[in-house]
């Protein structure tokens, strides 16, 4: 039965090849559409996780880390690095920004982190130095490439310049990118005096989060504390929440679009044989058999189809965010798994109408000459 | 000991279109066909041949009356077990050999040895023996499209035969061949119904075919009469 299947099927290549491309191309946007989801999830909540510090402080009714309008005062930090329970506070000043690289624009998510712990800093120089002092800055690596940024560009904002001295990995955010500097710095080009946008708080061993956070918001009014995982995931939230739906339904119309494909194909190929459908039923073959056979056409024409979308997604996601830094591809197995379910569901789907027409057909039309 | 029937037809009627308006193919029609007889089904072009043909081989059920192939009576059988009777009981050979194209003349045969259920080395053993039987051994590796059409008719009764049916339906077989092949495919199926047993019922136009047939039967408006070969000579062949 496989062999005659896999005959039927080659025995038009063309079309085999056209409809096999085809729900190819649907599993393609299929797994790069969940792709570009995992790597956002990952991208917009990772360096969060990535800081180390067990939780931070932040302005109550701040959501995230990325849209962060959340101001808090130094005193804050003396306070809270004065409890028992605590071994660090690290000061932290996350804003949007935009320099100039000469005429040239350059977006960049400033944050300013306390260069002597390097808390909250750079997760990895890949290039340069790691220590900025006044007047320098580290940018990601992501917007270097995409922006053509180097190590001894100057970047400017107002009177403020700034040379860049190392390049980063781990601080893009796939919207934006993040660029480096001491909080000293980034609080003086802010014009912020005292004020910092978060406090990271390490906590001595055996503390507990939730006994800082009931405490700390009980004895200043107007701030929230979050753990590390609980930020991270807040984040991710505020960012992908928008995208979730949006996402779904462009899933949905790829699906609709590779059944559509593999229905008409295997409906074609059933419609053009329906005398041989005749044949194997005069010749004692039933209605069970040829169903099989159809749903058998269908699950190859899948099969094909879901290992060139798959191979074409693994491929693209090796050089696609060259290309667009907001493209970060993260196909996970289990995402791949997931690909494979819907294209089974595709092709099952597929075979239906094509069955039914299969089960209709009269063995006697094999007479016919 | 006389031979057993294969296959009777008791009283069979069948009626096509509206209750308003019917068409009797089949006025209750009954006919015994016993094994290694070749019974030739003759009659003018409309006269519901192919009808009879398909009934008699468990393709299309009868409006009324009961056909009964090697003892078991269709009429209280369900479309699944229909299948069965022909897949094991029945063999079909077609005036246009009907070969599954994307299969190799040995993957026609074992195609309907594997839906049998028989195993792939035993199912590879007896199609090459039969293959061998109708001297087409060499051709086993063919697709049929290379082959010549007695050479495809040697197929498709190889493959009617593969599963050791009690009859074999054959329609028109000698129509799409030329004289001498015409005459090799007759001599093949007097050789199957007289040598190994299994009766062949054929529906013909070709009145060369006639000096095969062990009875000729006629069928006209519905009815069905048996005919001395001698009385054939002055009907015109027609379809």
């Amino acid at each position: 039965m496989i062999l005659l299947a896999l005959r039927n099927l080659v025995a038009e290549k063309t079309r085999f090849a056209f409809s096999a491309a085809g729900i190819g191309f649907a599993v393609f946007l299929i797994t790069v559409l969940l792709g570009l989801y995992q790597g956002w999830n990952e991208k917009v909540g990772g360096f969060v996780e990535d800081v180390d510090a067990d939780a931070w402080i932040v302005r109550e009714g701040t959501t995230d880390f990325i849209n962060a309008a959340s101001i808090l005062p130094r005193s804050l930090g003396e306070d809270v690095a004065d409890r028992n329970d605590v071994a660090g506070v690290y000061p932290l000043v996350v804003r949007p920004m935009q320099f100039f690289e000469g005429d040239k624009k350059v977006e960049i998510h400033l944050i300013g982190y306390d260069v002597e712990s390097g808390i909250g800093g750079p997760v990895k120089i890949v290039k340069g130095r790691g220590d900025p002092g006044d007047g320098e800055i580290i940018v990601d690596d992501v917007l270097s490439r995409t922006l053509n940024v180097a190590i001894g560009d100057t970047l400017t904002s107002g009177d403020s310049s700034f040379e860049v001295i190392g390049i980063a990995s781990g601080g893009n955010f796939a919207f934006t990118q993040a660029g480096f500097m001491s909080v000293e710095a980034a609080a003086n080009l802010l014009d912020m005096g005292d004020l910092v946008t978060f406090w990271l708080v390490d906590l001595e061993e055996g503390a507990s989060t939730d006994t800082l956070a009931s405490e700390v918001t009980a004895g200043a009014d107007g701030v929230a504390v979050y753990s590390s995982g609980e930020f991270a995931s807040a984040t991710r939230h505020r960012i992908l929440d928008n995208v979730i739906p949006i996402i779904i339904v462009i899933l949905g119309l790829a699906l609709i679009v590779g059944i559509a494909i593999t229905s008409l194909t295997i409906y074609t190929a059933t419609v053009e044989r329906t005398r041989e459908f005749g044949i194997m039923k005069a010749i004692g073959f039933n209605n069970g058999d040829l169903y099989r056979l159809v749903m058998l056409q269908s699950f190859i024409t899948g099969g094909v189809g879901f290992v060139f979308g798959v191979a074409l997604t693994l491929i693209a996601s090796q050089f696609v965010d060259r290309i667009a830094a907001q493209f970060i591809l993260y196909v996970r197995p289990f995402d791949v798994l997931l690909v494979l379910i819907a294209t089974v569901v595709m092709a099952a789907i597929s075979s239906i109408v094509p069955a039914r027409r299969v089960g209709a057909v009269d063995p006697a039309v094999a007479f016919k000459g | 000991m006389s031979d057993r029937n294969v296959i009777e037809l008791v009283n069979v009627s069948q009626q096509f279109g509206t209750k308003e308006n019917p068409t009797h193919a089949l006025r209750g029609v009954s006919l015994q066909v016993p094994e290694r007889q070749v019974v030739i089904i003759m009659g003018p072009s409309g006269a519901g041949k192919s009808t009879l043909l398909a009934i008699a081989g468990a393709l299309r059920r009868p409006t009324s009356g009961d056909v009964i192939i090697d003892g078991l009576t269709l009429s209280s059988l369900n479309d699944n077990k229909m299948s069965e009777v022909r897949l094991r009981k029945v063999g079909f050979v077609f005036q246009e050999f009907n070969l599954l194209d994307a299969l190799t003349v040995m993957q026609n045969l074992e195609l309907v040895l594997f839906r049998a259920g028989v195993p792939r080395k035993q199912a590879h053993a007896r199609a090459s023996e039969i293959l061998s039987i109708l001297d087409m051994s060499h051709r086993k590796d063919a697709y049929p499209k290379t082959l010549s059409g007695g050479e495809r008719q040697r197929v498709a009764i190889a493959r009617a035969l593969v599963n050791n049916p009690v009859v074999i339906m054959a329609d028109e077989p000698t129509a799409s061949l030329d004289g001498k092949r015409g005459a090799e495919v007759m001599s093949l199926l007097q050789m199957i119904a007289h040598d190994m047993g299994t009766a062949v019922v054929m529906v013909s136009h070709d009145h060369r075919t006639l000096q095969y047939a062990d009875r000729i039967v006629w069928l006209e408006d519905g009815h069905l009469e048996d005919r001395e070969p001698a009385s054939m000579a002055s009907v015109p062949s027609a379809r």
